[in-house]
């Protein structure tokens, strides 16, 4: 119910994406200050005051990281150049390692 | 490789006349060669290997009473750690029988430590955990065939006999990827402490082909970490890895650049301009 909410304001600020990793599970562990830093980042993804990254494997592709200062959760949120957000992945470290790999980052 | 705790085909070649046909058949003997060197096995093979094989070294290990500790790198241990890390891992190893286990880290080499890390290879995907100051870490078995593995491996002290593994798929795109994300955090002021050991990690295996174990990851970290040019520190050593490989062409270069020119109108983000100041070096003297 809450990770509902909680998407919904998500695809609010930035469109239909998809999430991905371990998110529902990664959501429901995140303490209010983390979730409230998430969508701070998002909003400024969409604002694009956050650096963007180009992939070395699909030239369309650009990405942002999100690296909360806290516990092991990292995000990586892509973008089709010049167009829309694709997905928003979420987990811990090591998955996160392997879907930037895939990605091409 | 399971439970198997031989890894060194040359060693094998030596004594297989001491083995073969006392122990092993020719066909085992070659079957765990195959096995050693990561060679596919067919059906037949296997079967042999894990109902034959395997039983048989385990069979010896326990007449033997051998005691599975190895210990790499052991000229850069403190004396008292590598008793006391003997310890830790046999105790471990005490409850996770027939498990790959490797003590490595600062805890080994450095009188001032944060966690002593254990690492301990894994079939399935499980989560870490520390307790107290022990950080146990899971590896999946494939990843026991990359760089960092390599790394941590070379001070260590393990379970099992590891093999070598020289040479690594790494190009320049791969730490292009890790530069990107470092550039990020450091403007972000954001850890990147992981980002930078990576860096360092990747960018002397491709500009040296050598595989710095975790205390000269430390040294060139602390150097890095402490000085107050660390951008210009990490586009030095990327224009000089750039320049010592041949794995990338002037077109994709451009294109980055071009890329990078695009994004930069829409996003006005410093990252893309000191991205550019690299690539447009890097074709300058390349």
């Amino acid at each position: 119910m809450v990770n509902d909410i909680i998407k919904q304001e998500i695809i609010k600020i930035l469109g239909d994406v998809d999430f991905e990793g371990h998110f529902d599970k990664i959501l429901l562990n995140m303490n209010e200050n983390t979730k409230n830093i998430l969508i701070s980042w998002i909003e400024s993804c969409k604002n694009k005051k956050e650096p963007p990254a180009q992939s070395k494997k699909h030239k369309e592709l650009i990405a942002f990281f999100f690296k909360p200062n806290m516990n092991n959760i990292r995000g990586i949120l892509t973008k089709k150049k010049n167009s829309f957000f694709i997905a928003l992945f979420l987990d811990n470290h090591k998955y996160y390692d392997r879907e930037r790999k895939k990605l091409g980052y | 490789m399971g439970k198997l705790q031989i890894q060194d085909v040359d060693y094998l070649n030596k004594i297989e006349k001491d083995i073969v046909p006392i122990i092993f058949t020719n066909k085992q003997i070659n079957i765990l060669k195959k096995r050693i060197m990561n060679k596919k096995l067919n059906v037949n093979e296997r079967i042999n290997l894990y109902r034959s094989i395997n039983k048989k070294i385990k069979a010896i290990e326990l007449l033997s009473n051998q005691k599975n500790e190895f210990v790499y790198g052991k000229e850069e241990i403190i004396y008292d750690r590598l008793n006391q890390g003997k310890k830790i891992l046999n105790k471990f190893f005490r409850n996770h029988k027939s498990t790959k286990i490797i003590l490595s880290g600062s805890y080994l080499w450095n009188k001032k430590y944060n966690d002593i890390d254990l690492f301990i290879i894994s079939k399935y995907k499980k989560k870490d955990f520390k307790k107290n100051k022990l950080h146990v870490n899971y590896i999946l078995e494939e990843d026991m065939d990359t760089i960092f593995f390599s790394s941590i491996m070379k001070i260590s002290i393990t379970n099992f006999n590891y093999l070598k593994k020289k040479k690594f798929k790494l190009d320049i795109y791969d730490l292009i990827s890790i530069y990107q994300e470092l550039i990020i955090y450091l403007l972000k002021k954001e850890d990147y402490k992981e980002e930078l050991r990576n860096f360092i990690l990747y960018s002397t295996y491709l500009s040296s082909n050598v595989i710095l174990n975790s205390k000269q990851i430390n040294l060139l970290f602390e150097k890095i970490d402490n000085s107050k040019n660390k951008i210009e520190i990490i586009q030095k050593i990327m224009t000089k890895t750039f320049l010592l490989n041949d794995d990338w062409n002037i077109k994709d270069i451009k294109d980055m650049i071009k890329t990078n020119d695009e994004l930069y109108k829409k996003y006005k983000s410093k990252n893309l301009t000191i991205y550019n100041k690299l690539l447009t070096q890097v074709i300058k003297y390349g």
